[in-house]
């Protein structure tokens, strides 16, 4: 399939870029420098697209310098006022929104003029909100850099499908994925995140003397400058470092209660013994709801953090694994009701919207047939087995 | 590995960077292309010391001298053979940054199509690129202009880097 196979080739292209840029940055760490060899050998087509970023590299500095477009114009294009995240309500677009605000806003004019319908209206007037809620949140944002006595208490949430950045009056950036939640807590000493549902990614921004960490169920992790994403589940959470390091700590049975231990002015207060763990940037660790840790070492961080990208990355998972995720963002709900079938190993790369091309994908697959009953997708066996649910 | 290393590799990486920078830029005039080019060496990674990954501390700066020499040994073969690539005209492109006028001209031309690639990029990714390689700015300073964080800067970076290199693709 030629599409798929552009995907592919995108995503080859993406991660040759990144492998650069990379190494542009200063020399990698022995791991990473491994991964980028295991990258490096995994294909012929991974080495001519390095070269080939390599080669075109150089040449881009000049290009860009050959460009007269001023850094307001630039400023303007992007619109740097839809980075400014309401509090309450209204979904935010994507951070990989293509889309301007002004574009936004003179479409949705557009449609108002011409059709006048509910839709329209409703439209204008949500951006409205959204327009005056991102001065106050602006406003609010300033007033806190002076105003930090007080602990300032949010709530975030994303809903089913919905992915959201913020951005913390400390200039912490945060990501949610779907179905998540969080409480911030800041104050002038402190800074609290708890992680109350789903997925949340950290850029924490460095303030020595505000110590940031975060609390899930038992668990608090404490950050040392540093960038990582914490995946909430029932039975387990899952810490991923992308930058910097994490040290995780157990809270007491009786913390439960009783909130927040004192972990800012006196490090040991409040906490059993040792940290649990201490995670650096390209480690994963899952830790049971008990505080067992279940498994602990290197992950692949562009298959772990694809989310943030809108992505779906899975290598060698099986196909139920593969759509438990899809689930997780679309209404339209794939279920597998063939054992077998969903135990097969797939890997690709998908956009996590993109329900109808994984779905294609599935029906590709030899004995392996695909069904639409209105928002439900069921995917069957083509001879009827025993293991048929 | 010592950081103390990396001027070495930053020398090294620099004295490749013209052959393949020219390799690329002017594809030899034969069937040994780029695909070959990429074949060969991936032959060589794999061959390195059985498959222990670790023994090779930086595998760029590998990459790189082993894609070099073989663009060099591939043009001193085919002036051996007697075949129709010029070693003069290809060596010193190579070797310098300027080369022959038929590679500047190439040149031009594709620094022209890279301009339209980056007119042509979103808003973030050409903002990012323009302040990085034309105003010369920090991650952290384009993160202060566009208030987002620096890591997600270098996603732009990154973004912008492979759609420039994706819309340069459909020529060759």
């Amino acid at each position: 399939m030629h599409t798929q196979e552009q995907k592919i080739q995108d995503l080859i292209t993406e991660q040759a870029a990144a492998w650069y840029v990379e190494h542009r940055e200063g020399t990698l760490k022995p791991v990473q420098q491994k991964a980028f060899m295991r990258w490096l050998r995994a294909s012929p087509v991974h080495v001519a697209e390095y070269l080939a970023i390599a080669g075109l590299a150089p040449d881009i500095g000049e290009a860009a310098r050959g460009d007269t477009t001023s850094l307001q114009q630039l400023l303007d294009e992007v619109g740097v006022m839809d980075r400014v995240v309401p509090i309450v309500g209204a979904p935010r677009e994507s951070v990989f929104d293509r889309r301007s605000p002004h574009n936004h806003r003179a479409r949705t004019r557009a449609r108002h003029h011409a059709g006048s319908s509910p839709a329209a209206a409703g439209s204008l007037v949500r951006w409205l909100k959204v327009a005056m809620l991102a001065l106050v949140v602006t406003a609010t944002v300033l007033g806190l850099r002076w105003v930090m006595s007080r602990p300032q208490v949010q709530d975030f949430a994303t809903s089913h499908g919905e992915q959201r950045s913020l951005q913390l009056p400390d200039n912490t950036f945060v990501r949610l994925n779907s179905d998540s939640a969080i409480v911030v807590s800041f104050s002038k000493n402190s800074r609290r995140v708890e992680v109350t549902r789903g997925q949340a990614y950290f850029e924490v921004a460095k303030d020595p003397a505000r110590p940031f960490g975060v609390r899930v169920g038992r668990l608090l992790i404490k950050d040392i400058g540093t960038a990582f994403d914490v995946y909430r589940q029932d039975t387990a959470t899952t810490v991923t470092v992308t930058e910097g390091q994490v040290q995780v700590w157990p809270l007491s049975p009786t913390s439960r209660t009783a909130g927040w231990p004192d972990h800012d002015r006196q490090p040991s207060a409040g906490f059993q013994g040792h940290p649990l763990l201490d995670l650096v940037a390209g480690h994963q660790a899952r830790i049971s709801a008990s505080g067992l840790v279940e498994s602990q070492g290197p992950v692949e961080l562009e298959q772990a953090t694809a989310w943030l990208q809108g992505k779906i990355v899975f290598e060698d998972e099986s196909i139920a694994a593969v759509a438990a995720q899809f689930n997780r963002y679309n209404n339209l709900q794939i279920s597998v009701n063939d054992r077998r079938i969903g135990a097969l190993s797939i890997s690709g790369t998908f956009a996590a919207h993109d329900v109808s091309t994984f779905v294609a994908f599935l029906d590709t697959m030899p004995g392996v047939h695909t069904q639409a009953h209105g928002r439900r997708v069921i995917v069957l066996g083509r001879t009827t087995g025993p293991h048929r649910d | 590995m010592s950081s103390d290393r990396s001027p070495f590799w930053a020398r090294m990486f620099v004295t490749h960077q013209g052959a393949l920078n020219g390799f690329f830029r002017r594809r030899v005039a034969d069937r040994w292309d780029a695909q070959d080019l990429a074949q060969e060496v991936f032959v060589r990674l794999l061959r390195v010391d059985g498959g222990d990954d670790s023994i090779i501390a930086n595998p760029e700066a590998y990459l790189f001298t082993v894609a070099s020499n073989l663009v060099k040994e591939h043009a001193v073969l085919q002036k051996r053979r007697g075949q129709s690539v010029d070693i003069t005209q290809m060596l010193p492109e190579l070797e310098s940054p300027l080369g022959t006028p038929e590679a500047e001209a190439e040149r031009e031309f594709r620094r022209q199509r890279l301009h339209a690639a980056i007119d042509r990029l979103p808003p973030r990714c050409k903002a990012v690129m323009l302040m990085q390689h034309r105003d010369g700015m920090s991650y952290q300073e384009i993160a202060v202009q566009l208030e987002v964080s620096s890591h997600m800067v270098k996603k732009y970076v990154v973004k912008a880097l492979a759609l420039c290199r994706r819309s340069l693709a459909r020529y060759e």
